[in-house]
């Protein structure tokens, strides 16, 4: 039954079956974009658009419009160069940037100040150099960053993110990254210099070391080792470390024990 | 009463590499030079935006900021076209974001709705039986392209069949007067014949004079 259906798709036109039509044959593509009539609007969209134009959008409209997925992706896949692009355009637009800076260098100094004062607690409590403000340099790209952020949190654009937190996210990824890189100069520095003593078959710490009341500390004890741990204590950086050296204090103790220092009188 | 809008649903038929979807990135050029023409900042926002469902990515360039590229995954595509106003959407291969080739109650407001919310719709497939009989309802506008097949395979899926059927003979003959080479290089003004089934026009658009 296929096949007898089947015809060729070369047939011949019927023209009866086109009885009827109007055929133009010097048609363009004009004669399909004329059948889209755009100044024809319904009385929905009538309604909306005198809405519009009495109230303004309202915020929840925009939340309900779910359309900015688009230029996310986009623009994320393209490169984060286009992304930092798009939102200068939207603050940029506004011309307004240049009017932010003043406040906006006010609250970076404010946080930097916060920011240091905490670093500082934290290296205080890992016994490590304290930083002060002008340790954190900035690129004229990251101050540029900053103060872009800054200005969104008062107009309250068309960020993805609240503007909160975008200024947040610039701080955090402008400071934490200075700030880890400050901790972890320091602790190679003091790692250094550590290594520098071990070598050297003494350590500078414990050359500053005052001596001891003769009673507890005995002289003629040489320890086994050439580096005198009970004063690098500050620089254990992990469990395993300060494990090994209470061990070794503990068998100090133990030999200072067996081995009667100078002061003491034997009984036996 | 004042005549309202048509909100326009054209069906696009066509073999592969027949030039389809280059005629849709023309629409598409046609719908950024009109939203380019109107003050966008007094309308809402979810006015004058394009919607493509693209898989082959040729519609990239015609996106602007806003604008709506749905994914396959993407399940509330039709609630999302719904919030359009005045507004294109392009649907090519449009059967992959219908499981089962059902049509749901959101898709059925957006063709019934589209006149009222200014919507138009264009969907493009490769062969007249890849339309669903339920859209055959809503579809009286189409480009014909040169279509692999039988004649058969326009009947029960358009309104029109013999009409349509004559015409293909039309676009066939055309098609087939070029070389494969001869046809590419006529990018991108590919022959096509646009049916309008309303009142019964046909216009053989890139024809040979």
């Amino acid at each position: 039954m296929i096949e007898e259906d089947y015809k060729p798709v070369y047939d011949e036109v019927n023209p009866e079956n086109l009885i009827g039509v109007t055929i133009e044959k010097d048609g363009t593509l004009k004669d399909v974009e004329d059948v889209f009539d755009y100044d024809k609007d319904s009385e929905t969209i009538q309604k909306e658009i005198e809405e519009f134009n009495k109230n303004g959008e309202t915020e929840e409209a925009k939340e309900s419009f779910g359309f900015d997925d688009f230029a996310e992706e986009e623009t994320d896949s393209e490169n984060v160069e286009s992304v930092i692009s798009s939102d200068e355009e939207v603050v940029e637009d506004k011309g307004e940037i240049e009017d932010y800076f003043d406040s906006a260098e006010f609250v970076i100094f404010v946080t930097e100040i916060i920011i240091v004062f905490g670093t500082n607690f934290y290296l205080k409590y890992n016994k490590l150099d304290k930083i002060t403000i002008k340790d954190f340099n900035k690129t004229a790209g990251q101050q540029k960053l900053l103060v872009k952020s800054w200005a969104k949190v008062l107009h309250k654009n068309n960020a993805k993110v609240s503007p909160e937190m975008e200024l947040l996210f610039a701080l955090g990824s402008a400071y934490g990254m200075k700030i880890s890189s400050i901790v972890d100069s320091q602790k190679a520095k003091k790692y250094d210099e550590l290594m520098k003593a071990q070598k050297k078959g003494t350590s500078t710490k414990k050359m500053r070391v005052e001596p001891k009341d003769e009673a507890v500390y005995d002289d003629s004890f040489t320890p086994s080792f050439d580096v005198d741990f009970e004063n690098v204590e500050e620089v254990a950086t992990s469990h395993e470390e300060y494990n090994r050296k209470e061990e070794r204090k503990h068998d100090k103790k133990e030999k200072e024990v067996k081995k009667p220092s100078k002061g003491l009188i034997d009984l036996s | 009463m004042k005549k309202q809008r048509g909100g326009e649903l054209i069906i696009v038929i066509g073999h592969n590499n027949t030039g389809k979807t280059v005629f849709a990135t023309r629409l598409a050029d046609g719908f950024n030079k009109r939203r380019d023409s109107v003050n966008l900042k007094s309308y809402p926002s979810n006015y004058y935006k394009l919607a493509v469902y693209d898989v082959q990515n040729r519609f990239s360039k015609h996106l602007r900021k806003g604008d709506l590229s749905i994914k396959t995954s993407d399940k509330d595509w039709c609630k999302k076209l719904l919030k359009m106003r005045k507004s294109l959407v392009i649907l090519d291969d449009y059967k992959v974001l219908l499981p089962n080739d059902k049509m749901d109650s959101d898709l059925l407001d957006l063709l019934q709705f589209r006149a009222e919310y200014g919507i138009d719709i264009i969907l493009i497939v490769h062969n007249p039986k890849l339309i669903l009989e339920r859209l055959s309802y809503y579809v009286d506008t189409y480009c014909l392209f040169y279509t692999a097949g039988n004649s058969n395979s326009f009947k029960g899926r358009v309104s029109g069949a013999e009409r349509l059927i004559e015409l293909k003979k039309v676009i066939d003959k055309e098609y087939k007067s070029y070389t494969r080479e001869e046809y590419g290089n006529l990018y991108p003004n590919f022959p096509f014949i646009f049916y309008n089934g309303r009142n019964e026009e046909a216009k053989y658009i890139n024809f040979k004079k």
